[in-house]
C-alpha cells in the first residue's frame, strides 16, 4: 500500500482533460468531496506490444467522492450531439480475463461462438500470444488481462484495446470464414491433374479398371470392347459441356446402377468446386481412388445414367449444391472417384459461426468508421497514468460478457451494448475470475478494496498543452526620421563618386555644420534579403539628392530567415540516445558553434529561426524543438551580421581596433572554456563541454559558413553480445515475479507468503537481490 | 529421512533447475548441530564426487551440495546450503517486486541510465545540415539622415 496525494493542479488537470472548460464551473463543487489524500494499491501489469498500440504500466484512478478510501475513475459521457458533458465518478475500474474478453468480443464483432472448441482456443491463444508478445498457452492464459470499466451495469473496454484485440483475431482468420485455413504441405505429393488431352483417355482407363474389377469379382467375362466404353466417356465429356479444368476443382464419380447382362453405369462430375474434397481423416485424395470422401460446400452437379451395352443414354437428373458421399474402399472398385485436385483443406472452425447479417472488422480496424453506433457509446473514462505522471483519458465501449463456463451465442448488437442482464432477456453477463460483479453497485466494490488497473495508452508521454508563445516581429518600423537604403553595387559606386564632388561637401558642410559624412548614419551589408518598398527612390543625404536613382529602399527594420526543420530521431532507441552519451551543438551562421541538451533535442525535430535587425544587423537565432507534441522554443542565441563598410579613416581604424578585440576575446575564451572543462570532467561517458568557436565579429562571420547544422557527437555502443541474459536491461519496475522470465534481479522485496523459516527469507531476499533465472 | 542426489547444471540462479538423479532414494540422518539452512546430511553410501545437488524429503528443500566428507565405515557426509530459489519457486513467483534488472525488454525500460550501458571513448559526429540560411553575398545598407523623396 502506498500513501497517494492528489495535489489540486493535479485535480483540475484531470477535470480540464475529462471534461474541458465547460466543467471548470463544477470544479469546485466535485472538489469539496473529494478526500485528497488515500492509499491505494498498484499492481503488475503484461504489456503487450506488436500490435501497434503500447501500454502503459500502471494506471490509478481517482478517489470516490463517496468514501474516498479506494480508487475509482471518474466517467465522461460521450455524446455525439453536441450537448454538455457530464462528470460523473458512478463507475468502477476492474480487470476482466483476457480469455473472456476475447470470445466475448468475437461476438460484438460478428463471430457466435457455438462451441469452446479446440479450435477456437488454438486461435484465441495464437491472438494472444501476438498482442502480448509471448506465448499465451491454455496453461497461462488466465495470466492476462484486460482493463474495464462498469457504469450503469454496462461492461465498457478501452477503445485502443478492442482495435488491437480485433487486428490479432483478424490475423487468425476469425472473420475471413469464421474459421482458419488449413493447408497441406504436401499439396504435390499424389496429386493427378487432368488436362484436357488426358482427361477421356484416363476417366477410360479408370472406368475400365472399374468394371473389369466388378466382372472378375463376380467371375463373369468382361464382355465390353475399349471402344464401347471410350464413346461413353466421349459423350459424356460432351455433355458436360467444356469447361477450364485447371480454374477449378473436379471430381467425377461413377459407380455401377445394375449389375447385369445391361450393366448400367452412373457417371456425375461435380466442377467448379468451391473447396476440395478430402478424405475423412484429412489426408490427401490421391488423384483418383474410392474412399470415404467429403465434399464441403457448393458444386454444380451433371450426372448421366449409361447403358454400357447399347450405350444408351439418360439423364439421372440429380442437383443440389452440398454432397457428402461416402463408400467402402475395403469393397474394391465399387465406386470411384477421380478429381484433379487434393491439396488444400479448408473448414469452417468448430464452435464458430458468422452472424447472418453481422458487419466484421477489416485487417485494420478503423472503429468509429465501422462500427460509428458502437463508437459513440460508451463513456471517456480519466486515469492517472502512474509511469508518466500525466492524466490520460480512454474511451470506453462497452461489450458484454459470456457467462462463465457457458456459451451463448450473443447477436452482435446485444453483444455490443455490454449491458448486464441475468434475467436472461439479454446477453448473460458476468464478470468473472476474481473481478468485480457487474450486478454490485460502486458502493459494494468500495467495500471489497482496491482493484488492478491495467490499461492500453500509449507509453509516450501524451502531447502537453505547453507550447510557447508565437514570437510576432514588428513589421514596418525601418525609417522614421533617417532612410534605409538597399542601394546595388552600381548605386554604391555612383554614391562614392558623388560623395566627394567639391560642391557637395560645401553644401553638406553648410547644412550640417560639421562633417559632411554625418549625413551618412551607417553604411554596412548584410547576408539576408531586406524588405523592400515597391517603389524606388533617389538617394539623399540630408536632403540632397545625391544624382543616384532608382534605389530599393527598406520598410522592414527586422527580418527573418526561416532556415527549415531537421529531424533528430533517436539512433539506438536507448538512454544512450541522450546525455551523458550523445552530445548535441548546433553551429549558427554570425554566432557559432553552440551547445543544445541531447536530453531537449533527441526525438524531435529542430527547428531555426535566424531574425535580422537590418539597421544594426542585431542576429536573434531562435531554436525551437518540436517534441511529444508540443512545440516550444527553448534556445535563443545572439550575434551581429552587419559588416561595416568603412567611409572614413576613423571608421576604418575603429573598425581594426573592435576586429583585433574580438579575435583576442573569441580565442581567449574558447581555450580557457576548453581546457576548464576537459579537465572538469571526470564522469564516465559524460561529455566533456568543449567550445568549439569564439564569439563571431560580424566580419568574421561573413567568411564563415551562411547554413547552419547540428552536429550529433555520440560515443559508439560497446554492448556485450546478450548482455542482458547476463546482467539484464534497466527496469526499475513493479512487476509479480511470475510474470517475468529470464535474468531477473530485485531492487526491493517484501517476502510474504512463503512458508520457511525467517532465516530462509532473508536468504530468499537476498537471492532475488543478487539475481535470479525465472 | 530419505534423501535423493544428483546433479544439476544450469546457473546455481535458475529457479527451475533440471535434477538428475543419481542412484536411488538414501536412507539418511542429519548431522547433530545442523540446521535446515546448512545441514550435513550422513549417508550410508561411498563418497562420489559425481554429485552436486539433493533434496531432502523431509525438509521439503532442494539443496547444494557444497562438500562431501567420506567417513570412516562407508559413511558420507553431505555438506549442504539450502537452494532458496528453487525450493520456494513458486512462492517467489506470486511475490510483487520492483525489479532493478531484466533479461527481457518488455519489462525493462531502456531509458533509464543505470550506469550499465557501455560505450567507447571513440565517437562519431553526424551532421545534420537546415535547409536554408543566410546569403553568400551581401546586401548593402546604406542609412542616411532625412532623405527618402
Amino acid at each position: 500500500m502506498a500513501a497517494w496525494t492528489l495535489t489540486l493542479a493535479e485535480l483540475i488537470n484531470y477535470f480540464s482533460a475529462l471534461t474541458g472548460a465547460k466543467v471548470s464551473a463544477d470544479v469546485s463543487e466535485l472538489v469539496k468531496d473529494l478526500h485528497i489524500n488515500r492509499s491505494e494499491e498498484t499492481y503488475p501489469y503484461l504489456a503487450p506490444v506488436g500490435i501497434g498500440s503500447t501500454l502503459i504500466q500502471l494506471v490509478r484512478g481517482f478517489p470516490a467522492t463517496t468514501g474516498g478510501q479506494k480508487i475509482a475513475p471518474l466517467f465522461q459521457s460521450i455524446t455525439t450531439d453536441g450537448t454538455d458533458y457530464t462528470a460523473t465518478d458512478a463507475g468502477v475500474i476492474t480487470q476482466i480475463p483476457a480469455k473472456d474478453f476475447t470470445l466475448s468480443l468475437l461476438n460484438a464483432l460478428g463471430v457466435s461462438i457455438t462451441d469452446l472448441s479446440a479450435g477456437v482456443w488454438t486461435g484465441v491463444c495464437n491472438a494472444l500470444s501476438n498482442i502480448y508478445g509471448r506465448e499465451v498457452t491454455l496453461e497461462n492464459i488466465g495470466d492476462f488481462r484486460v482493463l474495464a470499466v462498469v457504469q450503469n451495469g454496462s461492461l465498457m473496454f478501452d477503445e485502443a484495446t478492442i482495435k488491437a484485440w480485433s487486428d490479432a483475431l483478424s490475423a487468425e482468420d476469425f472473420f475471413s470464414r469464421g474459421g482458419y485455413v488449413q493447408t497441406l504441405d504436401d499439396v504435390t505429393t499424389g496429386r493427378h491433374e487432368f488436362n484436357e488431352f488426358t482427361y477421356n483417355s484416363e476417366l477410360f482407363l479408370l472406368l475400365k479398371q472399374l468394371l473389369t474389377t466388378m466382372y472378375a469379382e463376380n467371375t463373369i467375362p468382361y464382355p465390353y470392347t475399349d471402344a464401347n466404353l471410350l464413346s461413353i466417356v466421349n459423350d459424356f465429356m460432351t455433355s458436360i459441356g467444356d469447361y477450364d479444368i485447371s480454374a477449378k476443382p473436379v471430381v467425377i464419380y461413377a459407380s455401377y446402377v445394375s449389375f447385369s447382362e445391361n450393366l448400367t453405369l452412373s457417371l456425375k462430375i461435380f466442377k467448379n468446386l468451391d473447396y476440395v474434397p478430402v478424405n475423412r481423416d484429412g489426408t490427401l485424395l490421391p488423384g483418383y481412388h474410392s474412399a470415404n470422401v467429403v465434399l464441403y460446400a457448393s458444386s454444380t452437379l451433371y450426372g448421366y445414367t449409361y447403358n454400357l451395352r447399347t450405350g444408351a443414354k439418360t439423364s439421372e437428373g440429380d442437383s443440389g449444391s452440398a454432397y457428402h458421399y461416402t463408400t467402402d474402399i475395403n469393397t474394391g472398385f465399387k465406386e470411384l472417384y477421380a478429381s484433379n485436385i487434393n491439396y488444400v483443406k479448408e473448414e469452417t472452425i468448430d464452435g464458430i459461426e458468422i452472424q447472418t447479417g453481422a458487419t466484421l472488422p477489416t485487417d485494420d480496424l478503423d472503429l468509429p468508421s465501422e462500427y460509428p453506433a458502437w463508437a459513440s457509446a460508451g463513456v471517456s473514462a480519466g486515469f492517472w497514468d502512474d509511469a508518466a505522471s500525466l492524466l490520460r483519458t480512454r474511451k470506453m465501449i462497452p461489450v458484454a460478457l459470456q457467462e462463465e463456463g457457458e456459451v451463448y451465442v450473443t447477436p452482435q448488437a446485444l453483444a455490443r451494448d455490454g449491458v448486464v442482464d441475468h434475467a436472461g432477456t439479454k446477453a448473460k453477463t458476468k464478470i468473472l475470475d476474481g473481478a468485480v460483479d457487474v450486478l454490485d453497485t460502486p458502493t459494494d466494490w468500495v467495500d471489497e478494496g482496491t482493484r488492478t488497473i491495467p490499461l492500453d495508452v500509449p507509453t509516450s508521454p501524451e502531447p502537453m498543452n505547453t507550447d510557447t508563445p508565437v514570437v510576432v516581429l514588428p513589421t514596418g518600423t525601418a525609417g522614421g526620421p533617417v532612410t534605409v537604403y538597399n542601394p546595388t553595387q552600381a548605386q554604391m559606386d555612383s554614391l562614392r563618386t558623388e560623395l566627394w564632388n567639391n560642391g557637395l561637401v560645401v553644401t553638406l558642410q553648410t547644412l550640417f555644420n560639421a562633417n559632411p559624412m554625418d549625413a551618412i548614419i551607417s553604411c554596412h551589408m548584410i547576408y539576408a534579403s531586406p524588405h523592400v518598398d515597391a517603389t524606388k527612390k533617389g538617394l539623399y543625404l540630408g536632403n540632397v539628392f545625391m544624382n543616384v536613382s532608382g534605389v530599393n529602399v527598406v520598410d522592414e527594420q527586422f527580418i527573418e530567415v526561416d532556415c527549415g526543420t531537421v529531424s533528430v530521431p533517436e539512433l539506438f532507441g536507448n538512454a544512450t540516445d541522450y546525455e551523458p552519451y550523445t552530445s548535441v551543438e548546433i553551429y549558427l551562421p554570425f554566432i557559432g558553434i553552440q551547445q543544445l541538451s541531447a536530453n531537449d533535442v533527441v526525438g524531435g525535430s529542430v527547428s531555426l529561426v535566424m531574425k535580422e535587425d537590418v539597421l544594426t544587423g542585431a542576429i536573434l537565432a531562435e531554436v525551437t524543438v518540436t517534441k511529444n507534441g508540443s512545440t516550444q522554443t527553448l534556445y535563443q542565441f545572439t550575434g551581429n551580421g552587419a559588416v561595416q563598410i568603412p567611409l572614413t579613416g576613423q571608421d576604418r581604424l575603429s573598425q581594426i581596433m573592435g576586429g583585433i578585440k574580438g579575435a583576442l576575446s573569441g580565442g581567449f575564451t574558447g581555450g580557457v572554456a576548453g581546457a576548464v572543462m576537459g579537465t572538469a570532467s571526470g564522469a564516465i561517458a559524460s561529455k566533456p563541454s568543449i567550445m568549439k568557436s569564439g564569439g563571431f565579429s560580424p566580419n568574421t562571420g561573413a567568411m564563415a559558413g551562411k547554413l547552419p547544422y547540428l552536429i550529433i557527437n555520440r560515443n559508439i555502443p560497446l554492448d556485450a553480445s546478450e548482455y542482458n541474459k547476463f546482467t539484464g536491461y534497466p527496469s526499475n519496475k513493479k512487476v509479480n515475479l511470475g510474470s517475468v522470465s529470464g535474468f531477473t534481479r530485485v531492487k526491493d522485496v517484501h517476502v510474504e507468503g512463503i512458508i520457511c523459516t525467517e532465516q530462509e527469507k532473508t536468504l530468499i531476499e537476498e537471492a532475488l537481490k543478487e539475481g535470479i533465472f525465472l | 529421512m530419505e534423501l535423493l542426489i544428483g546433479t544439476y547444471s544450469e546457473d546455481a540462479m535458475a529457479a527451475d533447475k533440471t535434477f538428475t538423479q543419481v542412484g536411488s532414494a538414501l536412507a539418511c540422518t542429519v548431522k547433530q548441530n545442523t540446521d535446515v539452512i546448512r545441514p550435513v546430511f550422513i549417508i550410508r553410501s561411498p563418497a562420489t564426487a559425481q554429485i552436486n545437488y539433493c533434496y531432502a524429503d523431509d525438509f521439503g528443500r532442494w539443496y547444494f551440495v557444497e562438500n562431501i566428507e567420506a567417513l570412516t565405515g562407508g559413511m558420507t557426509a553431505l555438506h549442504c546450503f539450502v537452494d532458496v530459489r528453487s525450493s520456494f519457486k513458486e512462492g517467489i513467483r506470486a511475490l510483487d517486486a520492483i525489479i532493478e534488472k531484466q533479461e527481457s525488454q518488455t519489462d525493462s525500460n531502456m531509458y533509464l541510465n543505470d550506469g550499465s550501458f557501455v560505450t567507447e571513448v571513440r565517437t562519431t559526429n553526424e551532421v545534420i545540415i537546415f535547409d536554408d540560411g543566410f546569403n553568400d553575398t551581401g546586401e548593402y545598407i546604406l542609412i542616411s539622415a532625412g532623405g527618402g523623396v
